[in-house]
Parts: C-alpha cells; structure tokens; sequence
C-alpha cells in the first residue's frame, strides 16, 4: 500500500535522520520526499511518500512517538484501497 | 561555571547518586568536574558494562540510570548496553564526550558519529553544540527517559562545549508530565468484556514493574478472581506464591500459562507486547480470545493483534476502574487443576547437580531477606524464570528484548549500588560470563557482596540444545569444555569460590551463597545434556509444546 505522510517536526540535529530511520526501519520503503524548514529554522516540514505491506497506522504511531513530531497527517494515495479497507482518506496525530 | 561543571551539577540537580563509567580522551573535563562532585563513580572495565550496570541500578530502582563514556571505542562500546535498554525500556541517560565540534566530521582522533550510530536504539539523543543549551539538555534528557515509555537517551558532549564557560546557569526544573489518563469510554467497554467473558485471562508484562503498577495489578486480580499469566519481564508482578498465578507463557512457558492462553475467551493483555517469544505461531495465539490491550506507548496496541479493546494511558488507573467479578468458577477451576497437574517435578534421579532444583531451593530460602536476582542470557536464565519464586518484578532482572548475553553480571553491579542492603545474585553460565567477566574487578574493587552462582555446562547451552532439537544433532562451535578454571579466575581477582561438582554439595553451597558476608563464586558443575522444558519450537503454535526428555 502507497500513502503519503506529512510530517512538521521541531528542526533538531537529526531530526529528517530520524524520521526517515524509523520508517526504513519499521518496514516503510520511501518513495519520493520533500523537505523543507521554517523561515525561522525553528521547524522542519517534510512530505514523505512511502510503500510498504505494513498497516498506515503502524507508520502514523511510530512517527508519532519521536520526540520532534509536532504533528503527522496520512493521505492515502490510493483512496479506492482505503475505501475497501474502511479507513478514512486522511489521518491526523498532532501532539 | 565550565560546561562539565553544568553537566555534573544538572545531575546532581536530577537526584543521581550513581553514575557508571570509564575515562577517556574526549571526557576528561567530565572527570575533572567529577573530582568536585559528591557523585559516587563506579569505574567498570569496559564501557558495555556501564551502561549493562546503569541498566540494572534503574530496573531494580525505577530511577533512571546513568553511564559514561569517551568518545569513539568508549561510545561504541557503550551501544549494546544502550540497545539492551531500548528493547526493554529502561530508562538511562548516556553521555558520551565527543571531539571538538571544529573537528567533527574530520575523522578526528577518537570520533565516530555515536549521535548517528546509536539513533536506532535510543528513545531521543542529543548533540549539544552551544553551551547555553547544555544545562536544559541534562534536564530535557533525564524527562524523555523517565516519562511516557522509558527509555535510554543519548547525550553527546563535544570537548570544547565541556571546556567552555558559562557565567550564568539557568538550571531547568520543570516537572515530568504525568501519565495520560485512559479514555473512560474504553475503560468502560473493558469493564463490560470482562463482565460477560466466561474464561478470561490475564496477560501480564515488564510495563507493571515500569509503571510502578504492582499494588493496582494484585488488587486487580484479586478482586476479578481472573487468573494471570505473565511474560519474562512480568516475573514478580503478581508473586510467584499466588494461588492465581499460573506462570510464565510463550517458549519456555509454564504448559498451564500457554494452555489458558489457547482456550480463553478474553485476554486482558496489561503493558505486554505480544513478542514473538510470546506467542509462537502469532496467528495460532490465543485464537478464541477478544483482546483488551493496556499500555502507555499507543504504538504497541494492536502493532501484533488486533485489539478489541484499546486502553492508553496509565495502567494503574485503568485497573483500578476494572473491579468487577465474572461468573468463572469452572473455568478458574480447570486453570488451578492444570497448574497442579503440571507442576514441574524436582525428583529428576542424576549424579549430577539439577540446576532447576538448586535454582528452586535457592529461591525458597532466600526469602528470608529481599533478594535480587539478575540473569544471564542462556539455558540458566530459562530456569530462573521458571523455578525461582519472585516476590516482586524488579527484583528480578533480566535481559528480555536484546537478549544480552553478559547482563547479568554488571546488571547485578548495578542493582548492589541501588539497594545495597539486598542480596543480590548473578546467575550465570559459562558462556554469558565470559562476556563481561573483567567485572569481576568492579566487584572487588568496590567490594560489592554480589553473589555469582556460576552453572558450567561446558557449552553455550542453549544453541546446543537447538543444535540437538532442531539441526539433526550437528554440533557447531557451542563445545566449552576448554573453559579456564573459574574458580581460579575470580580467585585471581580476589573473589572467593566454592566448587560445586555433585548433588550432596548443593546444601552446604546455597548456605554459603545466602550467609557469606562478601562476594563469592559458587561454580556449579552440571549435566552438559540437561536442556531446557516445556519448549514451544520456533514458527509453532503454543499448544505444541515438546516435554522433558530423560537425559
């Protein structure tokens, strides 16, 4: 299954490290992402496509559990797949 | 104030009493401050067994625990403690002295990018570039490791910020935040499965010694009359002596645990994680059960099974709402007969010393005083698990997640340097103790009364025993029998021992272990052919357990 995360993250040292570690990790082959930070550098926002036969949830938790994660959204990129499997077209975890 | 000097008093500020560590190029200036500190130092001879002790000292002590080391082969030395501590959620802060921040990424002497080799195995971690920050950070450090899901952090000191000063220190002392409370329309839908359910069980883990949750987890079960089943990490959290305690599960689980497993309608699964150890053949595991899973990390719930019932959040409130009494008699009747049935049998005839029956003795007579024990990896920590009798969890440590062969003996350093009025005992084989035995030196040179009750089976039991079970007997590198005489080697280091070669020695042995005032080696002689049972084999479901074989 396809799906895109949009992750903002305090901008720390290693944090898009960290981020992309703990999805290779737990089973998330990374497909495209984009990465920028704030104008103050404070914060760091990424869009991070990613495949994996791992649940969407799954990724949405262990993204959550970072220490930068401010906030984490799921867009499925296959919305029929998500239809079928009863789950909504976007999740949202904010901290 | 010097940055050292921040680091060593924003410690002192955390309530540390204990740090573990060893001395190096990079983190001088922290030993420097340290000559200035009341901190006691524990110098071990090798940095895994710094952070394998400070491990120990926080399991038994639930404070966090914390170790030092140098730069580059001090800090990746320290990796296999830390990931030891991941894996079982421990809380630790690491701090590791780093090259000059002019100098990293230079291949300077001594640098390796610790904050990027430890990133998978710590909760958060830390490179601390200004010296304004440093002081925040020890606090931010001590906060992440001790809150939520514990955990090991990683605090990387470049030398110039140790060096540097600061002329005026904000110390920050903003306090923890408390467990998340459960959500009450789960902990209401729990209370309602629990009251239809006609065969629910208990599926207890090491998060109740984490939690603090011991006292709510008993009047739990107390009041519900539910029978419990715990993990490895979940020994002691209802004692060993309680008539609804049915044992361990999983692999070398009690076949009374994984047969209430495999025939309950509800598994009430508190602050476990349904590792493979666990459940066997996942899709086989309790097959008829509805699931309600409690813990604190929302990543856990429904990772491995789905959960029916979802609780996250502190577990000591969510029990505490969850007293209600199902209609279970017979199904609390067959639990109690099969735990009767299957008790384990001590009468083994052999020359040899029965580790399980030494091990079972031990326990019981050393309840007398608040005993700790901490295991190795191996045939002997499977039999510490199942024979030995805990009282409470945290006085049982052992190495579930990363299975660390070497934890035990710097683990029971640490628990001695938490509590050293308990007696504590390393229980160890020939091939897990060689993997830290320069600990030995910590012992003596702290004159530590830790107790090392050494089983030799001249193999790295276990491998043989899957060797034999399930590789046609072919035998591959697992043959110790050229191991140094120990008794010897703890002598040399100025640590008595007694030999413990046949069974008639086992009495006067335990009554040395328990009453010697200082450390002791006790080297246990036993069968090499004994294996460990009930065993689950590996990709089986729990209801196919393989029996004692005579040896």
């Amino acid at each position: 299954m396809r799906f895109t995360l949009e992750v903002t993250m305090t901008n720390s040292e290693g944090a898009l490290e960290r981020l992309l570690g703990r999805l290779r990790q737990r089973g998330f082959g990374i497909l495209a992402l984009n990465a920028d930070v704030s104008g103050d550098y404070s914060s760091l926002g990424a869009r991070i496509t990613v495949e994996s036969m791992r649940p969407v949830e799954a990724a949405l938790k262990q993204i959550a559990k970072l220490y930068d994660v401010e906030q984490v959204k799921v867009h499925h990129a296959e919305q029929e797949h998500a239809k079928r499997q009863n789950q909504p077209a976007e999740l949202c975890l904010s901290l | 104030m010097k940055g050292a000097e921040i680091v060593i008093r924003a410690l002192e500020k955390e309530g540390v009493d204990t740090v573990f560590g060893y001395p190096g190029g990079a983190i001088m200036p922290l030993y420097d401050a340290l000559v200035d500190s009341k901190l006691k130092h524990i110098l071990v001879r090798h940095e895994q067994a710094a952070a394998l002790a400070a491990d120990g000292y926080a399991r038994h002590s639930g404070r966090v625990g914390v170790c030092f080391a140098t730069s580059g082969p001090g800090a990746t030395n320290l990796i296999t403690g830390i990931a030891n501590a991941f894996l079982d959620s421990v809380p630790m802060v690491a701090i590791t002295g780093q090259v000059a921040t002019p100098f990293i990424g230079t291949d300077a002497f001594q640098e390796v990018d610790i904050f990027g080799i430890s990133m998978p195995v710590v909760k958060h971690s830390f490179l601390v570039r200004r010296i304004e920050d440093l002081a925040s950070t020890i606090h931010e450090a001590f906060q992440i490791a001790r809150t939520g899901r514990p955990g090991p952090v990683l605090v990387d000191l470049p030398k110039d910020i140790a060096i540097a000063e600061l002329d005026i220190v904000a110390f920050d002392d903003t306090p923890d935040e408390t467990p998340a409370r459960p959500d009450a329309h789960q902990v209401a839908i729990a209370r309602q499965m629990i009251e239809k359910s006609s065969k629910p069980l208990v599926y207890a883990g090491g998060g109740i010694r984490i939690a603090g949750a011991t006292g709510e987890l008993r009047s739990f079960v107390d009041a519900t009359g539910i029978p419990v089943v715990t993990t490895l990490q979940g020994i002691g959290s209802v004692p060993s002596t309680h008539e609804l305690n049915l044992g361990m599960l999983g692999m070398h689980g009690t076949k009374q645990a994984n047969l209430a497993v495999q025939e309950c309608d509800l598994l009430i699964c508190v602050a476990a994680r349904f590792d493979d150890r666990v459940t066997g053949k996942l899709k086989e595991f309790a097959p008829h059960a509805k699931v309600i899973h409690m813990d604190i990390d929302p990543a856990e719930v429904s990772k491995l099974r789905a959960a029916d019932c979802s609780i996250v959040g502190d577990v000591k409130v969510a029990l505490n709402f969850l007293h209600v009494r199902p209609q279970i008699d017979e199904w609390k009747e067959r639990c109690l007969a099969n735990k009767a049935a299957y008790e384990f049998d001590y009468s083994v005839k052999t020359e040899h010393v029965y580790a399980p029956k030494m091990l079972r003795q031990l326990s019981v007579q050393a309840a007398d005083k608040e005993t700790v024990i901490s295991c190795d990896v191996g045939q002997h920590q499977m039999w510490v698990a199942q024979h030995c009798q805990f009282q409470s969890p945290e006085t049982h440590l052992t190495s579930g997640g990363l299975g660390t062969m070497g934890y035990g003996l710097p683990g029971a350093v640490g628990a001695q340097l938490a509590n050293p009025n308990a007696r504590v005992i390393n229980v160890s084989g020939d091939g897990s103790i060689m993997m830290n035995i320069q600990e030995f030196a910590t012992i003596k040179r702290y004159n530590l009364p830790v107790k090392i009750v050494l089983f030799d089976n001249q193999a790295l039991g276990m491998v043989r025993q899957w060797q034999e079970l399930f590789f046609s007997e072919r035998y591959s590198e697992v043959d110790l029998s050229d191991n140094p005489d120990f008794a010897k080697v703890a002598e040399a280091f100025g640590i008595p021992a007694i030999k413990v070669d046949k069974p008639d020695q086992v009495d006067d042995a335990i009554k040395q272990i328990l009453e010697s005032e200082g450390p002791l080696l006790a080297h246990v002689m036993i069968d090499p052919r004994e294996n460990v049972w009930p065993l689950v084999p590996p990709g089986k479901s729990n209801t196919e357990m393989m029996e004692a074989k005579a040896v």
